[in-house]
């Protein structure tokens, strides 16, 4: 049932936080609590895409091509009251609540235009309307202007309202969700790279990314430990799990995953004999056949590419040790 | 003999170089990707090299990170500390080493808080008429950018431009010691120093009254940066003292053309601390949160003493660089008749520390914590949603009204729950924002807006560099 605005008060002033929405700040919240609803206003963030010889969003794309896409992307912003920043017609720009919002989880909120607003042809979202129970952040609008006109949007306008309902028996929501992406403080407006097990299978289905000789920064071993990044897969102790395939366009994806689980195979079987003779180093085996070794895994994978092409290789680090994870104290922790 | 919690000290100062590591990462990530790929090589060196030493800091904290606080003696505490002390060293040179990377304009919000923060201490026409500039260091360092370093004919006078660590450029709880580069603009140097001059008396040597010269700058700086920020700017003082400062904490400091010394971090955290009581007026009006913050802060602080203290430094070699504690005194109390005579608004103040305490519990929550509510009444407004009729809309909602924090308090919540909350160890997940413009400040725009609509202006500054804080 929609909240009406004693009720939406009520669970404003709310002492339970389980129980509470968070609208901060609250401006004014004469003007801005309606019968059923709350306005709310346009924050000071925008991002726009720039022009460029990028044709397509692909939601295929590898995390590399979704690097070089957000180049495309360029951030607005704008500080005062009454700085402009305008939307031409039919143009699409993201912008963000000035409100920070936190839902609980029996609630589910819906932003929605204002009548004024859509009269000159502005909308404020166009198909994510909805905001979880659990939710907690900003809300991004994805503007357009419908109108003949361009729009002036000034940071501080009342452009959007807020609704709520009551949703029973949620058993999960939205901050428990192992896969929320737009969760908290996020610096970015743009959509997170595309991830689903749908998205993952059509990848497989299309077959691997084209590897370029450089290796990519992002995903080094180093920073897989450092930040956390847990590799797709945890196929032995003392493994590494590459993810940096790379493959033959002519070669089918079954032959190239058979290869590839030859070389996991055959590391697993003779991990033994293996780390009396590379303990220390990172390999490089290409079905049965370690074809190098280095200490340095950039080094070794650049070699190994450059030498025999783009094959699918196993790059595990031989070590008898399982690799422990570090933890980090603090001194709330560590403190007596 | 070990000191009682050096344990814990060596682990923050573990965590806080990760911390700034990751930062270097990301930002160099960032630069990556706004390059384009066009130079992958420097890039990807100099990652190479950004990886190799955090290899290198955690295979040196190794023993640390894997023991218990019983576990480790004396010697390999020391020898710990000192391990990380040179990396603490080999970050700044890499930073350093950013001198290779174009750097757009660090982000607007910063400028957006100087502005802010000053306004709040009625200093707003002093920061138009700087109409300041502010760049990125390559120095771990914030400094006054000189000009006239670079660029020979420029004088300081003609450009007001304050710098800050590149890879700090999204931490604002590391701004606020900025407000001590303000001061190096604000107060003329030239008055500042006729002012001690006749405030000194005769018998000091000519030597003596150079090395008073140069500490005063310093220390007027740091009083005005407290009595602007409060707790937070020493907390920031201490924190780089603490783990980026390679000296004997003891020793006057090389400034950076070692033209001259600074005044050593130990005098100067020891007279803020000490000035504590007579800037928030009554010490006992320290809500617990700033006491215990102050109280994490100053064990800290002396455990790092410690260490330097067993490593003993050459007294003799800086003899010559030292004020007597008579002198210093003397001096101390001259700068602040001169604060009182140029800008007696700054003293005029007694902070309330209870709204930074109300921050820190919405920070704690993980809520945005820039505004607090103006009146609220629980029972009108239940008696609103009961239906009573003698509750009338207006009173009830305007009950549910918040107004902007000031920086101060926002200041002070973000330090404590840096200390207090798990934000301690978790600058590493810190993220770099996306957009990097600068824009142009109209700040006389403020002074023709109705008070409705500064409020909303200050919702959204502050809304801005608060959402780096959780």
């Amino acid at each position: 049932m929609r909240l009406s605005d004693a009720k939406i008060v009520e669970r404003l002033a709310e002492q339970n936080p389980a129980k509470r929405i968070v609208i901060t700040p609250m401006v004014n919240a004469l003007e801005q609590i309606g019968s059923a609803s709350v306005d709310v206003h346009l924050g000071s963030q925008f991002m726009v895409v720039a022009h460029s010889d990028r044709l397509d969003f692909d939601p295929l794309m590898s995390p590399k091509e979704y690097n070089e896409w957000l180049r495309h992307l360029r951030p607005v912003n704008r500080y005062s009251v009454l700085d402009r920043f305008i939307l031409h017609p039919f143009q699409f720009a993201l912008g963000r609540t000035l409100e920070f919002i936190k839902l609980p989880r029996d609630i589910v909120g819906r932003i929605d235009g204002r009548s004024s607003w859509a009269r000159q042809g502005l909308v404020v979202h166009s198909t994510a309307g909805d905001i979880h129970p659990g939710t907690s952040g900003f809300v991004v609008f994805e503007l357009m202007n419908y109108g003949p006109v361009p729009i002036v949007l000034y940071p501080g306008l009342a452009i959007a309202q807020l609704g709520f309902e009551t949703v029973e028996d949620v058993r999960q929501d939205y901050s428990e969700r192992p896969l929320s992406k737009y969760m908290g403080f996020r610096p970015n407006l743009w959509s997170s790279y595309p991830d689903d097990s749908i998205l993952r299978a059509m990848r497989t289905l299309r077959g691997p990314w084209e590897v370029s000789s450089e290796p990519s920064l992002v995903h080094e071993p180093s920073e897989q430990r450092l930040f956390g990044m847990v590799p797709s897969q945890d196929l032995s102790a003392g493994s590494q799990f590459s993810t940096h395939l790379s493959a033959s366009q002519a070669q089918d994806r079954d032959s190239l995953g058979e290869d590839f689980d030859r070389a996991v195979r055959y590391y697993q079987s003779h991990q033994t004999e293996l780390i009396a003779r590379f303990e220390g180093k990172y390999l490089a085996i290409i079905r049965e056949e370690i074809v190098d070794s280095d200490s340095d895994w950039r080094r070794l994978s650049k070699r190994t590419y450059n030498k025999y092409g783009n094959k699918p290789m196993f790059m595990p680090f031989v070590s008898a040790e399982p690799e422990k994870p570090k933890y980090l104290g603090g001194p709330k922790r560590s403190l007596p | 003999m070990a000191p009682n919690y050096s344990y814990q000290f060596l682990q923050a100062f573990f965590n806080e170089v990760l911390g700034r590591y990751a930062h270097l990462q990301q930002f160099v990530e960032r630069t990556r990707l706004e390059t384009g790929l066009k130079s992958p090589k420097l890039l990807e060196v100099y990652s190479r090299q950004l990886d190799a030493s955090i290899n290198e800091l955690l295979n040196d904290a190794e023993d640390l990170l894997e023991a218990q606080s019983a576990d480790l003696n004396a010697p390999q505490l020391i020898d710990v500390f000192h391990k990380l002390k040179s990396q603490s060293d080999k970050f700044q040179q890499l930073h350093r080493t950013l001198r290779w990377f174009s750097a757009p304009w660090p982000e607007a919000e910063v400028f957006e808080f100087l502005g802010r923060v000053l306004e709040e201490r009625g200093l707003q026409g002093d920061f138009q008429l700087l109409n300041p500039s502010i760049v990125f260091s390559d120095e771990y360092n914030f400094l006054t950018y000189d000009v006239g370093y670079v660029q020979k004919g420029l004088s300081r006078a003609e450009l007001t431009a304050w710098a800050l660590p590149k890879s700090e450029s999204t931490n604002p709880l590391l701004w606020s010691v900025l407000v001590h580069e303000v001061a190096h603009s604000y107060f003329k140097e030239k008055l500042l120093l006729n002012y001690i001059s006749r405030s000194l008396s005769s018998h000091h040597s000519q030597e003596e009254l150079e090395l008073i010269r140069r500490w005063a700058v310093e220390l007027n700086a740091d009083l005005f940066g407290f009595r602007v920020l409060g707790p937070a700017y020493l907390f920031s003082l201490m924190y780089l003292s603490m783990f980026f400062v390679s000296a004997n904490l003891h020793q006057p400091l090389e400034t950076r053309d070692s033209k001259a010394f600074h005044p050593p971090p130990f005098k100067r955290v020891e007279l803020l601390r000490r000035e504590a009581p007579q800037v928030t007026l009554i010490e006992g009006s320290f809500p617990g949160d700033i006491k215990n913050t102050l109280g994490v802060f100053r064990r800290l602080f002396n455990e790092r003493l410690t260490f330097d203290n067993l490593d003993g430094f050459d007294e003799s070699k800086y003899k010559s660089l030292y004020l007597s504690d008579e002198t210093l005194e003397r001096l101390w109390q001259t700068l602040k008749n001169f604060q009182r005579e140029q800008c007696p608004h700054l003293l005029d103040y007694d902070r309330d520390f209870s709204k930074a305490s109300e921050l820190l519990k919405r920070l704690e929550k993980r809520l945005l914590a820039g505004s607090l509510p103006i009146a609220f009444d629980s029972e009108l407004i239940e008696k609103f949603v009961g239906g009573a009729s003698e509750v009338s809309r207006e009173v009830a909602l305007s009950k549910l009204n918040e107004r902007p924090a000031s920086m101060f308090d926002i200041m002070n919540a973000g330090w404590m729950n840096k200390v207090q909350g798990h934000s301690w160890r978790m600058t590493v997940f810190n993220v770099l924002r996306e957009s990097q413009s600068r824009i142009s400040y109209l700040p006389i725009l403020m002074n023709r807006l109705t008070e409705p609509a500064r409020q909303l202006q200050t919702s959204i500054q502050v809304a801005l560099v608060l959402s780096y804080l959780v």
